[in-house]
C-alpha cells in the first residue's frame, strides 16, 4: 500500500532577511548593457530594444507603370536605408530615357521592406528600456534580453498590484500608518507621508486613497480594498499594491512586522506579471546591508504536511491563517457537495479547528 | 501490438489532469484519474511540475509507479506492473492565438474565417473587410495600422469564389505581407491564405522566404460550399507551436508523450463526432466548463459546430466573464441577496486565485450562477455563427458535461440545473456527467488507437445524471398551471411493475426518481395546453423508454425561453425554488 497522495498548493513568501535574485528581461530580444558581476542601480539600464512606431506604405507599381514583380529593378533606396521626406524612393526611365517616373517619400523614416509593388517606411520606433527596478549586482547576464540581479534584504509577495510598469522602477521610503488591522482612512494619513510609499495593514477606503492624491503619496501598500475603488484607484498618479486581495482583509501580521522594522527605508516595487500575461505576484524588495550573506530563498515548492503554516483563500478560511494539523487520508465532501482532498488547519489565536480544501490555501513561507 | 495501458495528461489553465486508462481482464478502460493545480502564477512556473504532481498523485491512487526515481515518467509498462506503455497530452492551458481575419464580403469569407476561429483557441483582435459594413473601403494604410496594432500570431486571408474576385483579396494578401516583414524574423505572424486559388502562387512569391505561409483550400469555393476544417487544424497547429514558446516546461513535457500533442478541444471533438455517428439521426452535445475557457461541441452525423471561447470559465476566465456579462446577469441566477460589489470581489478573488473551491453552498451557488453565465454564453456564440442549431430547430440527445466545473461535484442537481438554466434544451435529452474528465482522455486515445477508444466508450466512461423531458410552451404560462400528465411505468428486473401518474405544471421543475434497475417508460400523455414535448406542436408519442440517471426523470415546465421574475426578491424565491425542486438547495447529501 502507498502512502497517500502529496499537494503542492501555490505559496506566499514574506522574508525577513534573503539573498533574492530575479530575471530582468525585455519583452523582444534587444542589447544587453551590462556585465556579470557589475554593481547596479535600481535606475541602471540593463538592456534596450527597438519597437517599430508608425509606418506608411508606398505604392511604386502604379507610378511606375509596372508589374509589382518588376518594382525591384528600379528601387534607388534599399530596405534598412534611411530616407527624407522628399528623397527619391525609385525611379523608371521611359520614352527612350527621355523622361523619367519617380517615386518620392513622402515622410523621414527608414525603408523596412519592400514587397508586392509596395515600400513601407517606418516613420519612427519606440526604444524599450529595462532597468534593473532594485539595487544589487548583476549575477548572470541572459543575451540579448537582460540580465539576474541578486540583491540583500526583505521580501514580501503582495496579492496584486496596479500602476506599475515593468520597464520602470519604482521607489519609495516605507512609512507605516495605523497599528495595523484598522482601515486606511484619511486622517491616518498626515502631510509628512508626502512623498513617500505609505503602508497600511487594513483596506483602503475612499478617504484615505483621497488624501493619499492630495499629499502625492510615491505609492500605496494595504492589505485590501473594496472593488468599487477600482475605477478611482486607475485614476491614481501611483502604484497600489494589495498584499491580501480584494474585499475587508486586513494583511497579515507577518508582513506587517516587516514593514514595521523597515520603516524609514527604501523599498523597491517590482510587478510580476505572469506567463502569457496572466496575473503574477507583485513583489516588494527592502535592501538590508548585512555583514555576512544571508542564505538564499528558500527552495521551490514544498508539500503540504503538518505544521506548515498557511494562509486561506476562500471562505470559511478566507483572510486568515494558521497550521496543519493533519491531511485527510480520502476526499471528503464538502457542504457545497464537492468532494475534495482536505487539510485540518488549526486557526492562529482560535480554539476551533477546521477543514479546508488543499486548494483552498497557500503556503506561508515566513 | 496495442498498448496495455496508456496515460493521458490533460494540461488545463487550473488544474492538470492524468487519466490511467488499462487493459483489465478482457477489457481496455479507464481505470484511475488524479490532478494537481497546473500553478502558472508563481515566481517559477513550470508545467511540467503540474504534470509530474498529476503523475504522482495518480500512481498513489492506482497504486501502479508511473515515475522512476529521476523524477521521468515509466514507460513502456513494467513486468511489475509499474509505468505505462504510451503517454499523451492534451493541452488547453496555453493562451489563445491572437488572430486578424481579412477577407471579401462579411457574409461570405468572413462567415467562414468567424466559424473557422471560433472552433480553434484563437482570439480575433481585428478584421479587416474590403467591403466595409459603413460602404467605405478601408484605405491600404488603415489595413496596415491595425495589422501593426493588433501583433498578432497569425493572419487568415480568405476572399474570392473560386474563378471569382482576385484584386482586393491580393491588396490584402500585400497588405499582410508587408505588415509581417514589420516585425523581428522571430516573430512574424504565420498567414494562412485560404482564398481564391487563383493567387496561391502570387501569396507563396509575396511571401518570399521571409514571411511564414499556409496555402489552403478555399474556405468558400462556392456559395453552398464551406470547408474550414484545414483552417482550424492549421490555427491548432500552430497554437501548439506557440504554446512551447510560452508555457515554460512544456517542452519537456512533449518529450514525454508518445504521439505528438492535441488540444483539449480536438480530443473532445473525436468523442463527440464517434457519439453522432452511433446515432446519425440524432445531434450531439458536449459542454467543457473549465477554468479559462468554455467550449461547445455540437454534432450530427459527423458534421461538428464548435465554440472554443478563452476568457470563460470558473478560473482565470472568471472576470472577463463577469466584465462581459455584468453583474446582474450573474446574480440573477442566486437565490440570495448579494450585492454587485461583492459579486465583483468574488471574481477578482478567484480570479487571483483560480484553483480554489467552493466549500460552502453559498460559494457554490456562485460558482454555478458564473458557469450559466459561461455556458449562455458560447451557446449564443455558437447559435449566432451556426443559425441552423437554434432552440427550436433540434434537439440534443445526449448533452455530454465534462472539464472543471462538473469534476468532483456530488450535487448533481445544481449540476443539472445550471446545465438546464444555461442551455435551455427542449424535447427529451439525456445529461451525461463525466466527473473526472475522462473524455478528453478518450478522445487523445482515439487518435493514436482508435480501437482502443471505442473500447472504452463502449463502456460509457460517464455517469448518466438525469433523464430530460423539456417542453416547448406556446405562450405564456402561469405559474402552477397544469400543462400536462404523464404516466411513469417501471418494470423491474423479477417483473415488478409499478405506475405513478405526473401531474406537470408551469414554472416547476418534476423530478422523479427511477430506479437504476429495469425498464422505465412514459405512457399516456395527456396534454392540458398546448406544448410541444419535442415531437411537434400538441404530439406526443403513445409511449416512450427512457434510462432515467443519478437524478431520475427531470421535466421542466418552466418553458422556452425561461421567464425569470422581474422583481429581484420574487426571482430570488423563483430560484430558491427550482434548487428546492432538484435538491439542491441545501440539506444533507
Amino acid at each position: 500500500m502507498m502512502e497517500g497522495p502529496w499537494f503542492y498548493p501555490g505559496e506566499v513568501r514574506c522574508l525577513h532577511l534573503a539573498t533574492v535574485r530575479r530575471e530582468r528581461r525585455l519583452p523582444i530580444p534587444g542589447r544587453v548593457r551590462v556585465r556579470r558581476g557589475e554593481a547596479v542601480e535600481a535606475t541602471t539600464v540593463l538592456a534596450v530594444a527597438e519597437q517599430p512606431a508608425g509606418v506608411v506604405v508606398v505604392d511604386l507599381a502604379r507610378p511606375l507603370r509596372v508589374p509589382p514583380a518588376r518594382v525591384a529593378r528600379y528601387l534607388r533606396r534599399k530596405p534598412g536605408a534611411s530616407v527624407q521626406a522628399g528623397e527619391i524612393l525609385a525611379a523608371r526611365p521611359i520614352r527612350l530615357g527621355l523622361q523619367t517616373l519617380r517615386v518620392r517619400s513622402p515622410v523621414d523614416g527608414e525603408i523596412v521592406a519592400v514587397g508586392g509593388g509596395k515600400v513601407l517606411i517606418q516613420t519612427g520606433a519606440r526604444i524599450l528600456e529595462l532597468r534593473a527596478g532594485f539595487p544589487g549586482m548583476v549575477a548572470e547576464v541572459i543575451p540579448d534580453y537582460g540580465a539576474v540581479i541578486e540583491m540583500t534584504g526583505a521580501l514580501i509577495q503582495a496579492s496584486w498590484s496596479i500602476g506599475l510598469d515593468p520597464e520602470t522602477p519604482w521607489s519609495g521610503v516605507v512609512r507605516v500608518v495605523g497599528t495595523g488591522t484598522e482601515p486606511l482612512r484619511a486622517r491616518a494619513i498626515d502631510p509628512m507621508a508626502h512623498g513617500t510609499l505609505v503602508v497600511s495593514g487594513g483596506w483602503i477606503e475612499p478617504s484615505g486613497l483621497e488624501q493619499a492624491r492630495q499629499l502625492q503619496v510615491k505609492g500605496l501598500i494595504a492589505g485590501s480594498m473594496e472593488v468599487s475603488l477600482l475605477t478611482m484607484l486607475r485614476e491614481m498618479p501611483f502604484p497600489v499594491i494589495l498584499t491580501e486581495g480584494f474585499g475587508r482583509l486586513p494583511m497579515h501580521p507577518a508582513l506587517f512586522r516587516i514593514f514595521l522594522m523597515a520603516q524609514g527605508r527604501e523599498a523597491f516595487l517590482l510587478p510580476s506579471p505572469g506567463p502569457m500575461g496572466l496575473p503574477g505576484r507583485p513583489e516588494i524588495l527592502i535592501p538590508l546591508p548585512t555583514e555576512n550573506p544571508p542564505p538564499p530563498e528558500p527552495p521551490a515548492e514544498i508539500p503540504l504536511r503538518p505544521g506548515v503554516k498557511v494562509r486561506g483563500l476562500r471562505e470559511p478560511l478566507l483572510g486568515r491563517s494558521g497550521t496543519v494539523l493533519a491531511i485527510a487520508r480520502a476526499p471528503m465532501v464538502l457542504e457545497s457537495g464537492f468532494q475534495a482532498w482536505c487539510v485540518e488547519i488549526q486557526p492562529d489565536g482560535e480554539e476551533a479547528r477546521l477543514w479546508v480544501p488543499v486548494h483552498n490555501v497557500e503556503i506561508l513561507r515566513v | 501490438m496495442h498498448a496495455k495501458s496508456l496515460v493521458v495528461i490533460d494540461i488545463g489553465s487550473v488544474q492538470t489532469r492524468a487519466l490511467l486508462f488499462a487493459q483489465v481482464e478482457d477489457r481496455f478502460r479507464f481505470v484511475s484519474a488524479a490532478s494537481a493545480p497546473t500553478s502558472l502564477r508563481g515566481r517559477d512556473p513550470d508545467v511540467a511540475m503540474g504534470v509530474l504532481y498529476a503523475l504522482e498523485h495518480l500512481s498513489r491512487l492506482s497504486e501502479r509507479p508511473l515515475l522512476d526515481p529521476q523524477g521521468s515518467p515509466i514507460y513502456p509498462e513494467r513486468a511489475d506492473g509499474a509505468g505505462a506503455d504510451r503517454y499523451l497530452v492534451t493541452l488547453s492551458a496555453a493562451p489563445p492565438l491572437r488572430a486578424v481575419i481579412g477577407g471579401l464580403s462579411p457574409d461570405w469569407s468572413l462567415a467562414s474565417l468567424r466559424r473557422a476561429t471560433a472552433a480553434a483557441p484563437v482570439q480575433v483582435v481585428s478584421t479587416l473587410s474590403v467591403v466595409a459594413t459603413d460602404g467605405r473601403r478601408p484605405t491600404e494604410e488603415e489595413w496596415l495600422s491595425a495589422l501593426v496594432e493588433a501583433e498578432p500570431d497569425v493572419v487568415l486571408i480568405a476572399g474570392g469564389m473560386e474563378q471569382g474576385a482576385a484584386r482586393p483579396v491580393r491588396a490584402l494578401l500585400e497588405t499582410a505581407m508587408l505588415a509581417a516583414r514589420l516585425r523581428p524574423e522571430d516573430r512574424r505572424p504565420l498567414v494562412i491564405f485560404a482564398g481564391n486559388a487563383s493567387l496561391r502562387e502570387e501569396a507563396v512569391a509575396l511571401a518570399g522566404r521571409e514571411v511564414p505561409l499556409r496555402v489552403l483550400p478555399n474556405v468558400r469555393p462556392c456559395p453552398e460550399a464551406e470547408q474550414i476544417g484545414p483552417v482550424v487544424e492549421a490555427l491548432e497547429a500552430r497554437y501548439l507551436e506557440r504554446a512551447a514558446g510560452v508555457l515554460p516546461g512544456l517542452s519537456l513535457v512533449q518529450g514525454w508523450a508518445s504521439a505528438s500533442m492535441r488540444p483539449t478541444a480536438r480530443a473532445l471533438a473525436h468523442v463527440v463526432r464517434y457519439l453522432s455517428l452511433e446515432a446519425p439521426e440524432r445531434a450531439v452535445l458536449l459542454v467543457d466548463l473549465g477554468g479559462n475557457q468554455t467550449t461547445l461541441i455540437a454534432a450530427r452525423a459527423g458534421a461538428l459546430a464548435q465554440v472554443v471561447r478563452h476568457g470563460s470559465g470558473v478560473g482565470l476566465g472568471i472576470l472577463p466573464l463577469y466584465q462581459r456579462r455584468g453583474g446582474e446577469a450573474v446574480a440573477r441566477w442566486l437565490p440570495r441577496e448579494i450585492s454587485l460589489e461583492q459579486l465583483e470581489a468574488f471574481a477578482w478573488m478567484k480570479a487571483l486565485h483560480p484553483a480554489t473551491l467552493p466549500q460552502t453552498l453559498e460559494d457554490m451557488w456562485l460558482e454555478l450562477a458564473f458557469a450559466r453565465e459561461a455556458m449562455a454564453e458560447a451557446w449564443e456564440t455558437m447559435t449566432g455563427l451556426w443559425p441552423e442549431l437554434s432552440r427550436p430547430t433540434i434537439a440534443f440527445e445526449p448533452i455530454l458535461l465534462t472539464g472543471g466545473l462538473f469534476a468532483a461535484h456530488a450535487r448533481p442537481g445544481a449540476l443539472a440545473l445550471a446545465v438546464l438554466d444555461a442551455l435551455q434544451p427542449v424535447g427529451l435529452t439525456t445529461l451525461l456527467w463525466d466527473p473526472v474528465g475522462a473524455l478528453a482522455g478518450v478522445g487523445a486515445l482515439a487518435e493514436v488507437e482508435p480501437g482502443l477508444a471505442v473500447e472504452v466508450l463502449t463502456g460509457r466512461p460517464w455517469i448518466p445524471l438525469a433523464t430530460v423531458l423539456a417542453p416547448a410552451l406556446e405562450g405564456a404560462v402561469a405559474p402552477d398551471e397544469l400543462l400536462f400528465t404523464v404516466e411513469v411505468h417501471h418494470r423491474s428486473p423479477e417483473g415488478a411493475t409499478a405506475t405513478y401518474e405526473i401531474e406537470v405544471r408551469g414554472g416547476r421543475l418534476e423530478v422523479v426518481p427511477i430506479p437504476s434497475r429495469g425498464e422505465t417508460e412514459l405512457r399516456r400523455f395527456r396534454l392540458r395546453r398546448p406544448v410541444d414535448l419535442g415531437w411537434g406542436p400538441r404530439r406526443a408519442p403513445r409511449r416512450i423508454r427512457i434510462a432515467g440517471g443519478l437524478l431520475g426523470l427531470i421535466i421542466d415546465g418552466r418553458g422556452r425561453p425561461l421567464q425569470q421574475a422581474r422583481d429581484p426578491a420574487a426571482r430570488r424565491e423563483q430560484i430558491a425554488r427550482w434548487l428546492w425542486d432538484v435538491g439542491a438547495l441545501g440539506g444533507s447529501l
